[in-house]
């Protein structure tokens, strides 16, 4: 190893950075080097002027002076320093972690909450609605009445086909009802009337279904049905 | 002040017990006062900075938190405070140096019997004209480290410099300050 070396060791000395090794090897060097014994020397002896320095404490005139100064600034600014701390813990605390957690947490409470109120709702009319769909027809409106009673006396007759639901409009289904009243006993002179409306009929049953009630209302099945019905 | 009583006192402190704070102010002013004089080498900007210091101390006094020692955090309340000071008195006024008088004064001030009035001006005057040279952060830590006597890794809380960085800067700091006293001729250790 050459000099450069070594006086980069020395500078390394100065904050303690050499290993055991190297220490001893920068001595060997030293004993026979001057240039970096001498680089040593005035290392070390500023090393000392440092550590000498460092025993050398200023000087501090008056220490109750600036006590009670020191005191009198706290006192003075205490008052503004007070609320602005207050403040600070505040902040502190609205930002800290736990709140947030407790935030985040009464956030999906509430949206729980509102999820369940808009389900139960919802729930509950779809049962006030199944509700009206099974209750009597006496406390509905007219419209609505046919509508129900079409649902219902459609469900009858096709309970025989299939079971596949069937519905007729209102005007069909009254024309039924009408033709029924007025022709109670000539069952001929109503599928002849059912004739007549076959187009409109066809466009809610099929031919089957056609076939089928023309059956019922010949064996007076309809009749009975219907009946009962209202 | 033992370990104990001194929790004691920061924690009546903390309750805004002004008595309290009175005595950690009476047990810290005079390391906070070497600490800043140091720094800013100067007797009433020193003291500007340990009243400003207290003050701050005792705004913020419930953020202490027992993890460090109350000196480290007290110390890195000087060290900002400090730093911002040696920033601004380094771009207002161009100190003059005089390398020269470093062998006069440290005669003076390791004497034996020093004349006290002057300390803190021979003080200053040596610890001017040794970090003349060195970067505020150079010379806050050669002053922590060299001066003060503080840990390294205390030196890197107060700092918030890394290990490694605190040794770096220690490292030129020494190696200028080295240099210039061998600039000195005859320097006398006592």
């Amino acid at each position: 190893m050459k000099c450069p070396e070594y006086k980069k060791w020395i500078y390394l000395n100065n904050i303690d950075e050499l290993l055991d090794w190297e220490k001893i090897r920068l001595d060997e060097h030293l004993q026979t080097c001057s240039s970096c014994r001498q680089l040593f020397d005035n290392n070390e002896t500023g090393k000392c002027f440092i550590q000498k320095l460092n025993k050398v404490e200023p000087l501090l005139t008056y220490p109750d002076k600036l006590t009670s100064d020191i005191m009198i600034a706290i006192n003075e600014k205490g008052t503004y320093a007070d609320v602005k701390i207050k403040l600070n813990m505040l902040l502190d605390f609205i930002i800290s972690y736990k709140v947030r957690i407790l935030a985040f947490s009464i956030v999906i409470v509430l949206i729980s909450l509102f999820s369940y109120q808009q389900f139960h709702i919802i729930y509950k009319l779809d049962r006030m609605e199944r509700q009206i769909a099974t209750q009597s027809t006496d406390n509905i409106g007219s419209v609505q009445k046919l509508s129900l009673r079409n649902n219902l006396m459609i469900k009858e007759l096709v309970m025989n086909t299939d079971d596949e639901l069937i519905f007729l409009d209102n005007a069909s289904i009254d024309y039924l009802l009408k033709s029924y009243k007025n022709l109670k006993t000539d069952h001929d002179e109503l599928i002849e009337l059912l004739n007549e409306n076959m187009k409109n009929l066809e466009k809610k049953l099929s031919k089957k279904d056609i076939q089928k009630l023309k059956q019922l209302l010949k064996e007076d099945d309809l009749g009975k049905k219907l009946y009962t019905n209202l | 002040m033992d370990k104990e009583n001194l929790i004691q006192i920061i924690k009546s402190a903390q309750r805004k017990d002004t008595d309290a704070f009175k005595q950690l102010v009476k047990n810290y002013q005079t390391y906070v006062f070497s600490l800043a004089f140091r720094l800013v080498c100067d007797e009433e900007e020193a003291k500007d900075i340990v009243q400003d210091c207290f003050v701050k101390v005792w705004q913020h006094i419930n953020s202490f938190d027992f993890k460090a020692k109350f000196t480290t955090w007290l110390y890195k309340i000087v060290y900002n405070m400090s730093l911002d000071k040696i920033k601004v008195n380094n771009r207002r006024k161009a100190v003059i140096i005089n390398a020269g008088n470093i062998s006069e004064l440290s005669e003076k001030i390791f004497s034996k019997h020093p004349e006290e009035d002057q300390i803190n001006k021979n003080l200053a005057e040596i610890i001017k004209v040794l970090a003349d040279k060195l970067t505020p952060k150079q010379r806050a830590v050669f002053v922590l480290r060299d001066l003060q006597g503080v840990e390294m890794d205390e030196i890197s809380i107060i700092t918030s410099l890394t290990k490694g960085a605190v040794k770096s800067n220690l490292y030129y700091a020494r190696l200028n300050i080295r240099t210039k006293l061998e600039q000195v001729e005859n320097i006398k250790i006592l």
